[in-house]
């Protein structure tokens, strides 16, 4: 038995203690720190998604895999709904992933469990004023060893504020 | 011109759902129960953290804190575990968010346990109190495993706590009281009957189980359960007032088929990823495996790798599978997204090889969302010669077993 099974195998015997039946969006709570930010027209801001996956279930890192016959799981993603244009700057990036030979997909992939975090950050086309709570979409897919659940959909609110304008310097 | 034909129409449906359907009113539970559980890493706690204790604690011991913060309904509470010499476990918790812990917020975990039960605030309607349960856990960590060989600090690697609730009630309907339970998404506080995941024990032996179709979420329709010969669907359940009412509806209005052995499954219509229609009621006389899967979803790919050796077996004596994809589980797609998700399936099945017939995804979306309720990924039914439901969890061996006693 590889170190990495065995690792698995301990993981196991851990998620065994808490065998709970959960589905879908229930496995996975999302909260945005900060919940209200200060975002100016030039300037991309900082956001941290904290998550919470609930035992046994595990989501996959924003690491977009594929196996050699297209198969592959869906990494966590995030795309925001906005009136004023606010969008994403940039890839996600997420709290270490734990890296796992998966033997359905013949891959490896990378995984969050337990406590984790998402940071993406947010900017706004020059121009808009106005504040306004934004939707931040999270689409993940949650796994256990034996199966899946359909993968599902969070949406997180998060009010932008619009930066105060600058004086005019005289 | 039209008005008077839809104001008939809108009589007629009236009339033939009974537009004054019984109802029955009952009561949430006065107190929630813990749900779903989360096992948060434990590390050092920091000075600036173990500053806010009351007191210094016991020389010797050993202070952790969870990696991130405990997290309630979108609360973060700060938590200290102090693992005392002699291996006295105290949790720390500060529950009124005064920045510090009293002495009122200590709980010691028990010599011959690893929980302590508490209540954190919650201003939620009728309820004022969150109930929490905190286990403490000494088992390995993966990625404390890839980190740090040595043994955990005080003996404990994570805290296991639940991040949500379970919302109870009951309603009297006839002679028996019904017992309904809520599980609400994360952040949700309330109970949307269309949305909210719901169980009802409708045969009263105490246990709310899915298998048996007491168990659905909605996904915007107001799930409807069978109790006896009453169908019942959740008009209200109101956490400000604990109102709970349960209403009855229409035998027309309960789609579910809960595929316990025996009953024979209800014949549908699919589309292979050629656009070929075909029934099910075309395999009467074969064994047949309805296999839900998807490209996303790794344990379904491992089982149909399974499949293949049993098809190239069985196929010629009597043995269909059909390939029920789901590609995309979530929000609505256009004719565009579904061709895209059939192309992506059908791609992978060309390449991984596998033989049998496939339905795409927009010809068995009513199929697997509102007759069978799929959710759990795969879900492998097999159905005997007559249609008739053998198994709704034939995988791997059992699959293998099943087979051998229906075609020897």
């Amino acid at each position: 038995m590889t170190s990495l099974a065995r690792r698995w195998l301990g993981w196991g015997l851990a998620w065994s203690l808490v065998g709970l039946s959960t589905q879908a969006a229930e496995v996975l709570a999302i909260h945005a720190e900060p919940a209200v930010i200060r975002l100016a027209a030039d300037k991309p801001t900082k956001v941290r998604l904290q998550l919470d996956i609930a035992a046994p279930y595990h989501v996959y890192a924003p690491v977009a895999v594929l196996n050699e016959n297209g198969a592959g799981p869906m990494p966590i993603g995030v795309t925001v709904r906005s009136k004023t244009g606010v969008k994403l700057a940039g890839p996600l990036k997420s709290s270490p992933p734990q890296e796992r030979d998966d033997p359905g997909f013949g891959m490896k992939v990378y995984q969050l469990s337990g406590h984790a975090w998402i940071d993406l950050s947010l900017a706004r086309p020059t121009g808009a004023k106005e504040g306004e709570t934004v939707t931040l979409v999270v689409s993940y897919q949650a796994c256990d060893e034996e199966n899946c659940l359909p993968p599902g959909e969070i949406a997180v609110p998060l009010t932008v504020e619009p930066e105060p304008s600058r004086p005019l310097k005289l | 011109m039209w008005r008077p034909l839809l104001f008939g129409i809108a009589c007629w449906v009236g009339l033939s759902t009974g537009a004054s359907a019984a109802e029955f009113h009952g009561q949430l539970d006065p107190v929630v129960e813990p749900g779903t559980r989360v096992m948060a890493a434990v590390t050092p706690a920091s000075a600036e953290l173990s500053a806010r204790l009351p007191t210094p604690p016991p020389t010797g011991a050993i202070l952790l804190m969870p990696r991130q913060p405990v997290g309630i309904k979108g609360v973060n509470y700060r938590v200290i575990l102090v693992v005392a010499p002699d291996g006295t476990k105290t949790l720390w918790l500060d529950r009124d968010q005064d920045g510090r812990f009293s002495l009122a917020e200590a709980w010691s975990f028990p010599h011959d346990g690893r929980t302590v039960k508490l209540t954190v605030p919650w201003n939620n309607g009728r309820y004022r109190e969150f109930p929490l349960e905190v286990e403490w856990t000494d088992e390995a960590l993966p990625r404390r495993a890839a980190t740090d060989a040595g043994p955990p600090p005080g003996g404990v690697t994570a805290l296991i706590y639940n991040f949500n609730i379970v919302f109870g009630g009951r309603v009297p309907v006839d002679d028996h009281s019904i017992r309904l339970e809520f599980y609400p998404l994360p952040a949700a506080v309330t109970i949307d009957p269309a949305e909210t995941r719901t169980g009802l024990d409708a045969n009263g032996n105490g246990r709310i189980e899915n298998e048996l179709g007491e168990m659905d979420t909605g996904r915007g329709r107001v799930p409807v359960f069978r109790v006896g010969d009453r169908y019942l669907a959740v008009r209200v359940a109101d956490v400000a007032t604990g109102e709970l009412v349960l209403a009855e509806r229409s035998a027309a209005e309960y789609t579910r088929f809960a595929a316990l052995p025996g009953q024979e499954m209800p014949d549908f219509e699919f589309e292979d990823f050629a656009g070929v229609r075909h029934r099910l009621k075309e395999y009467r006389g074969r064994f047949v495996l309805l296999d839900f899967w998807g490209t996303w979803c790794g344990p379904c790919i491992e089982e149909m790798r399974k499949m293949d050796p049993l098809y190239a077996q069985y196929h010629d004596r009597g043995f269909e599978i059909i390939g029920m994809n789901m590609e995309r589980t979530a929000g609505k797609l256009t004719p565009a997204e579904y061709a895209a998700l059939n192309e992506r399936a059908r791609t992978f099945i060309a390449k991984a090889g596998h033989r049998w017939p496939q339905a795409a995804q927009e010809s068995i979306e009513r199929v697997a969302f509102d007759v069978l309720h799929v959710n759990s990924y795969p879900t492998c039914i097999l159905l005997g010669p007559e249609g008739k439901v053998i198994s709704r969890d034939a995988r791997g061996e059992t699959l293998a077993n099943l087979l051998q006693q229906g075609l020897p």
